[in-house]
């Protein structure tokens, strides 16, 4: 015998009664989370609808209604009546915060998110973001440097909620300080405030940290406002490439036809991203007088730009046929393939043959 | 035969009974902590997501763009529904590239017809040798899918055809016959944002379409089966994707993505030369090659990782039939055995870190010897019975507790699903889970060993084809 029979025999009976345990495990689980989940649907709901009934209720009935719902706001209740806020006006908003504040919820989350485990840590940041208190965006913004980071990103995202004018200042000094989510996160607000931020991003654009450079640009881009066009201008010559290439790419989406002989230049920029944003650019500025320069990319070293160079000049429409033309005239296959493609998106007719490749 | 010789056979039975007893005790220990990893990645995992602001990814600039690759060989019965369900996946940026490979169905004239297909000239660089495009055509309805006709050449030629198009630097390769969920790239894609430089491939989930509730291309209800065959399959699945792949990825050690729904950095599997032509599964040997190339070109202590998640779910339709599901079962084994046999180098190999001394020596010692380990111990323990070796009560016990430890792995796994996404909403549902992870045991997993048998035979004698299911439609 190889092993002892009754270590078998035992080792069938644990075997057996670990699938039974499993078996009653996932049972349990299923009744368990079903009422859970019918628990937690029925806070939610009532939750709703007692902040709801706030925003009608007015005189001694609404008096009423701040005490159920102070009765009903528990740590347990507080992330659905949390989440719930954004649905109140300012006042009936203003009323159920300082629920929070008179329960003692605010500084036990504002503990909670120093010192509890991460999960509560996460919750606790969600919570102090809906409540939009300038006591929990210190805290918030203190947890934008927690040790885990799903916390921080969660942090990001409550800050990034907040709507008071203080917390842009503190967000824009931890710009392109964190990593990509949470870095994005803020730069997600900042387009969400539009116009209103473009100050503080153009003063951001001197920061000595080229990842708040190049994250301002980024985000001055997408926000679309021609007061910053001066100071991506000036980016166009800073020492780092990736702030070149944002601010570039920012002057195709935000730029004047001012903008068009400084970004001339970084077609000859010895990085290829930003000789390929420089030419998409130029396309989207629909800058004619850069044809000639343009034509010239689609025989770049890098494939990236040829094909940006072609996609501008597509954008440049008919004035660029005659520079098109001559490149299918040149040696360069991949330029005449590319200028063909150019040719044939523009709806120029082109004999077979001409500038084909094999 | 001899007193002699009947000592000596009963020598070498007693031995072989010793290396098959440590085998299977070390295969259902290595499967009980993959089960165990899976459970702490999974709470993670949904802790994460619930504290994850998709809202966000979904409407952000910042979200990296995705092309995603549909190959297509005669796939005209799905092929329309597939494009139209992953045109209109929650995600702000992406294009679709589908791949004719020389169809001699209606799957290109359905393309054209349903989408306005426009023949276009297109520029784009051949990073990766390929075969010859005939055609390549543009949506005039959807501006991001382009459809590519070519001659057939295989699901690899075909794939890296895709790469070679695709403008984005993320590629998600997806087979036609499969349901998406409509925020499965947001899902897949989360590890990529996370941490940009380190992963280079995520692999999503696979779920079995039969007998679910199918509405507009989209699975909105998910039900176990009603055959067999097909039910048994929700259960292996569970197995090998909610738990065995989970507790790998937890260890970086997984070395299969499903080419169901597979999401990758384009410049790696570019500089990795790209899916290979000849082999069997296209998607094991990419991503083996990957771990390799990135080992052994990479600086020392150079961070990466293959990451499996489980809440990017795919539905796909698995075989009904016998001779469909060992003709699919065959290929698989065929490709595993290839894959990990073209890679033994990286078996015990100090260079190739921790592949090298956990995920190599797991398929290569259990994935690939398994069916023969396996094998020999249904044959050698009757064997020793009849000899006179074993008595009938030691047999049937041990028979027992092999299946019994077995149908442990498959509770779990159903465990798993149940307190994690508890996508069977019914008690019957649940029932019948609970049934098949307990029956599956007994008569299906020695089914599927004997395909898998039959595989390392093929495999031994040369058989190198990439054999395609047939279609059989078992949706509702």
């Amino acid at each position: 015998m190889i092993i002892p029979f009754y270590i078998l025999i035992w080792a069938f009976i644990v075997l057996v009664l670990f699938v039974l345990a499993t078996v009653l495990a996932a049972g349990i689980n299923r009744v368990v989370s079903s009422s859970r989940q019918a628990t937690d649907n029925a806070n939610r709901a009532r939750a709703r609808d007692l902040l709801l009934s706030l925003s009608r209720e007015s005189g001694e009935g609404r008096v009423k209604l701040l005490g159920r719902i102070r009765d009903f706001l528990s740590q347990e209740t507080a992330e659905h009546v949390a989440l719930a806020l954004h649905r109140l006006d300012a006042p009936a908003r203003r009323d159920v915060v300082e629920l929070f504040e008179t329960n003692g919820l605010v500084s036990h989350f504002i503990r909670l998110l120093k010192v509890g485990s991460k999960w509560n840590r996460a919750k606790a940041a969600r919570i102090l973001g809906e409540l939009d208190l300038p006591v929990a965006s210190a805290a918030l913004y203190k947890s934008l440097d927690d040790r885990d980071p799903d916390v921080r990103n969660v942090a990001a995202r409550s800050l990034s909620r907040l709507r008071h004018p203080m917390a842009q200042s503190v967000l824009i000094s931890v710009l392109g300080k964190h990593e990509e989510p949470v870095s994005s996160r803020i730069a997600a607000m900042f387009i969400e405030a539009g116009a209103a931020s473009v100050p503080l991003l153009v003063k951001n654009m001197r920061n000595d940290n080229w990842r708040a450079r190049f994250w301002s640009a980024e985000i001055l881009g997408q926000v679309g406002d021609q007061r910053s066009e001066r100071v991506l201008v000036a980016a166009l010559k800073d020492t780092s490439a990736d702030v070149r290439s944002a601010a570039a790419k920012a002057l195709g989406k935000t730029g004047t036809g001012a903008s068009v002989e400084h970004l001339v230049p970084l077609l000859k920029d010895e990085e290829w991203f930003v000789r390929s944003h420089a030419a998409w650019a130029l396309g989207k500025l629909r800058a004619v007088d850069a044809m000639g320069e343009l034509a010239q990319g689609l025989r770049d070293k890098s494939w990236w730009m040829r094909k940006t160079s072609l996609e501008a000049l597509a954008e440049l429409g008919d004035s660029a046929i005659p520079a098109l033309m001559r490149v299918l005239e040149g040696d360069d296959k991949f330029a005449r393939e590319s200028a063909l493609e150019a040719l044939q998106k523009l709806g120029v007719e082109v004999r077979s043959g001409e500038g084909m490749v094999g | 035969m001899t007193y002699l010789d009947l000592m000596a056979l009963e020598q070498a039975l007693f031995i072989a009974s010793i290396v098959i007893l440590v085998y299977f005790s070390a295969l259902q220990l290595m499967l009980l902590v993959l089960t165990l990893l899976s459970f702490l990645d999974m709470r993670k995992r949904l802790r994460q997501n619930y504290y994850t602001d998709f809202e966000c990814v979904a409407r952000s600039h910042f979200t990296i763009p995705v092309s995603i690759i549909i190959p297509a060989h005669n796939e005209a019965g799905v092929i329309v529904p597939c494009v139209d369900s992953v045109l209109s996946l929650d995600y702000p940026e992406f294009e679709v590239i589908v791949l004719n490979d020389g169809s001699t169905d209606e799957t290109l004239s359905l393309l054209k017809k349903s989408f306005q297909l426009v023949e276009r000239r297109f520029v784009y660089r051949k990073s990766i040798p390929t075969g010859e495009i005939t055609s390549i055509y543009k949506s005039a309805s959807r501006p991001n899918l382009t459809v590519v006709d070519k001659p057939h050449s295989g699901k690899s030629d075909t794939l890296n055809i895709g790469i070679n198009l695709a403008r984005y630097h993320l590629f998600c390769s997806i087979d036609a016959d499969s349901l998406f969920q409509s925020n499965a790239l947001l899902r897949i894609v989360r590890p990529i944002l996370e941490h940009p430089d380190e992963v280079v491939a995520v692999g999503g989930q696979v779920r079995v379409a039969n007998g679910c509730v199918v509405e507009d291309n989209r699975v909105v209800e998910p039900r176990v089966p009603r055959r067999l065959l097909p039910a048994f399959q929700v259960i292996e699945y569970l197995r090998a994707f909610v738990a065995s792949r989970l507790g790998l990825s937890r260890i970086n050690n997984l070395l299969i993505l499903s080419g169901v729904f597979a999401l990758f950095r384009k410049d790696m599997v570019i500089q990795a030369g790209g899916y290979r032509a000849n082999t069997v599964t296209e998607d094991m040997e990419l991503v083996v090659r990957l771990h390799r190339f990135i080992r052994e070109t990479s600086e020392k202590g150079q961070r990466y990782r293959v990451v499996f998640l489980p809440d990017p779910i795919c539905w796909t339709e698995v075989p009904v039939t016998l001779r469909n599901l060992a003709r699919q079962r065959n290929r698989w084994h065929r490709g595993l055995i290839q894959s990990v046999s073209r890679n033994l180098k990286m078996l015990f190999n100090p260079r190739y870190g921790s592949v090298g001394f956990v995920g190599m020596p797991y398929y290569f010692f259990f994935e690939m010897l398994g069916p023969i380990v396996e094998f020999l111990g249904y044959l050698l323990i009757p064997l020793g019975y009849f000899l006179g070796i074993l008595s009938l009560l030691y047999f049937v016990t041990f028979l027992l507790l092999a299946i019994v430890a077995g149908t442990l792995l498959s509770t779990l796994a159903v465990l798993l699903e149940e307190a994690s996404f508890g996508l069977y909403k019914g008690w019957g549902d649940f029932a019948r889970m609970m049934a098949l992870a307990l029956f599956e045991n007994f008569g299906y997993r020695q089914l599927t060993l004997l395909f898998r048998l039959k595989a390392t035979v093929d495999f031994l004698f040369g058989r190198k084809d990439w054999a395609k299911t047939k279609r059989e439609d078992d949706t509702r």
